[in-house]
C-alpha cells in the first residue's frame, strides 16, 4: 500500500466529511489529520513491508555535496530540513546527525552483533 | 551466571543426549568463539534478549535458561552457515574444515530442537512448548528467507534503499525478535503483549545488524561486503552514488567519504529510537522493561569513531 494514498484518502475524508457536516476547516481538524497521516505512514514504515528511506538518502547527500547546506544544517537543522519531506522520526535522527558533524565525531559502530 | 547456567545447559543437553564428550566439545567449538556465551567474556547476545524479555514479564528464569540455551544453539548453527554462504573469514571453518563444519551446524540446530523438546520433563506446559517450537520455526525460516534475498542479489542490481532494510530486517531482526518473543512467552501468552516483545526485538535486531554492517563496510580485510557489493545500507548508499550498474571497485575510503556510513548510522538511530517507543507501549501495559532498557544502553555505549 502507498502511504501517500492513505494521505489522500486523509484530506478527501477530511473535505468532504466536513461539506457534508456542515462543518468548516478548523486548525484542530488539520493537526488531527496531520497526526492521523504522521501515524498511518510511521505505521506502514515501521511495522508493514513498506518503507521510504529516499527522503533521508537525499539529506545526507546534501549533507556531504553542499557545504553550504551542511553548515546551515549543522547551526539550525530543524530550518535546514523544513523543505524536505521529512517524519519527525527522520528530522530528529538528522538533527543528532548534524550535531555530531558539529563536534566533528564521525559516526562508526563496533560490531555489536553475534549473529550474521 | 545467567551466561554460565546457558553454557551448562548446552554442555548438559549433549551429555543427556549420549553424544560422546569429543564430538560435544567440536560441537560446541562454535560457541566458545570470542564474544560467544561459552567464551570467557560473552557478549551482549540471544540469551540476553531472552533473560530480559522473561524478567519484563515475571517469567521462569529457570526456563529461561533453557530456551537461551536453544536460541544460542540455533544462531550458532546458522552464523556457521552464514560465514560459509559469505565467504567471510572464519576461524572455525577453516581449522574444523567445510564439511565437519557444516556438520557442526547440523548439530547444533538439532541440539536447538532437543533442548526445547525436553522442557516437557521438566513440567513446563505442553502448549508452551509448541509455542517455542512454532515461533523458533517461524521467525527461523523467516530469517532464512533474509538470507535468500541478501544472497541472491547485490549492491549494483538496482535494488532499493527499502528493499535492502527490509532484507537487514528479515534476516537478523527475525532472530531478535525470535528471541525476545521466546524470553516474554514464559511469563505470558497474551497476543498484544507478545506481539510488542516480539516487534520490539525485530527493530532491536535491525539496529544490531546495521551497527555490524557500518562496522564491515569499514573493514575489508576479514569482511567480504565491499568486494561482493553486498546490498547492506552503507554499501547500497554508495553504490547508488555510482550509478547502480557501476562496475567501479569499491573502496573503505570512498565508502566512508559518501556519507554512507552518516546515512546507516541515521537509519539506526531511528531503529533505535522505535525500540525506545515499544519499550514505552510496554510500559504502559505494566511491563517492566528496565531489564531490555539496559541492554539497549549497552549497545549505545558500543558505538565508537572511525577512527578508532
Amino acid at each position: 500500500m502507498n502511504p501517500k494514498g492513505y494521505g489522500g484518502i486523509e484530506v478527501w475524508r477530511l473535505f468532504f466529511g466536513s461539506v457534508l457536516s456542515g462543518s468548516r476547516f478548523c486548525r484542530k481538524d488539520l493537526l488531527h489529520s496531520a497526526e492521523r497521516r504522521e501515524e498511518s505512514r510511521s505505521l506502514l514504515k515501521w511495522e508493514g513491508a513498506q518503507v521510504e528511506l529516499q527522503n533521508i538518502e537525499a539529506a545526507v547527500r546534501r549533507l556531504f555535496s553542499d557545504s553550504e547546506f551542511r553548515s546551515t544544517a549543522i547551526a539550525n537543522p530543524e530550518a535546514a530540513f523544513a523543505a524536505m519531506d521529512l517524519r519527525s522520526d527522520e528530522q530528529e535522527a538528522l538533527s543528532k546527525l548534524c550535531a555530531r558533524l558539529a563536534i566533528g565525531e564521525e559516526v562508526g559502530a563496533s560490531p555489536m552483533g553475534i549473529w550474521f | 551466571m545467567f551466561a554460565i547456567e546457558v553454557g551448562q545447559e548446552l554442555r548438559d543437553s549433549l551429555a543427556r543426549a549420549g553424544i560422546p564428550a569429543l564430538f560435544s566439545n567440536f560441537v560446541l567449538l562454535p560457541l566458545s568463539q570470542p564474544g560467544k556465551i561459552l567464551s570467557d567474556s560473552p557478549s551482549l547476545g540471544w540469551a540476553q534478549l531472552i533473560r530480559a524479555s522473561c524478567l519484563s514479564v515475571h517469567g521462569s528464569l529457570a526456563t529461561a535458561v533453557k530456551i537461551a540455551a536453544a536460541m544460542e544453539a540455533l544462531a550458532a548453527g546458522l552464523d556457521i552457515l552464514d560465514e560459509i554462504e559469505d565467504s567471510d573469514h572464519s576461524p572455525f571453518v577453516l581449522s574444523a574444515g567445510l564439511p565437519q563444519a557444516l556438520n557442526a551446524s547440523t548439530a547444533l540446530i538439532f541440539l536447538s530442537q532437543r533442548i526445547v523438546s525436553e522442557l516437557r520433563e521438566i513440567g513446563v506446559d505442553p502448549t508452551l512448548v509448541v509455542d517455542c517450537f512454532f515461533t523458533l520455526a517461524r521467525l527461523g525460516l523467516n530469517a532464512t528467507h533474509g538470507q535468500h534475498k541478501d544472497l541472491s542479489t547485490d549492491a549494483r542490481s538496482g535494488i532499493s534503499l527499502d528493499a535492502a532494510l527490509q532484507i537487514t530486517s528479515e534476516k537478523s531482526g527475525s532472530l531478535a525478535a525470535c528471541a525476545c518473543r521466546l524470553g516474554a512467552r514464559l511469563g505470558t501468552a497474551e497476543p498484544e503483549i507478545l506481539q510488542l516483545y516480539e516487534q520490539f526485538g525485530q527493530h532491536y535486531g535491525t539496529m544490531v545488524q546495521l551497527s555490524n554492517d557500518l562496522h564491515d563496510a569499514q573493514n575489508d580485510v576479514q569482511k567480504t561486503d565491499l568486494a561482493r557489493a553486498k546490498p547492506t545500507l552503507p554499501v547500497l548508499f554508495y553504490v547508488r552514488q555510482l550509478g547502480s550498474g557501476t562496475m567501479q571497485e569499491l573502496t573503505t575510503k570512498d565508502v566512508i567519504n559518501s556519507g554512507a556510513l552518516h546515512f546507516a548510522w541515521t537509519i539506526f538511530e531511528m531503529q533505535r529510537k522505535r525500540c525506545l517507543s515499544i519499550l514505552d507501549e510496554l510500559d504502559e501495559r505494566d511491563q517492566m522493561t528496565a531489564h531490555i532498557r539496559s541492554i539497549i544502553g549497552q549497545s549505545r555505549n558500543q558505538e565508537h569513531t572511525v577512527d578508532e
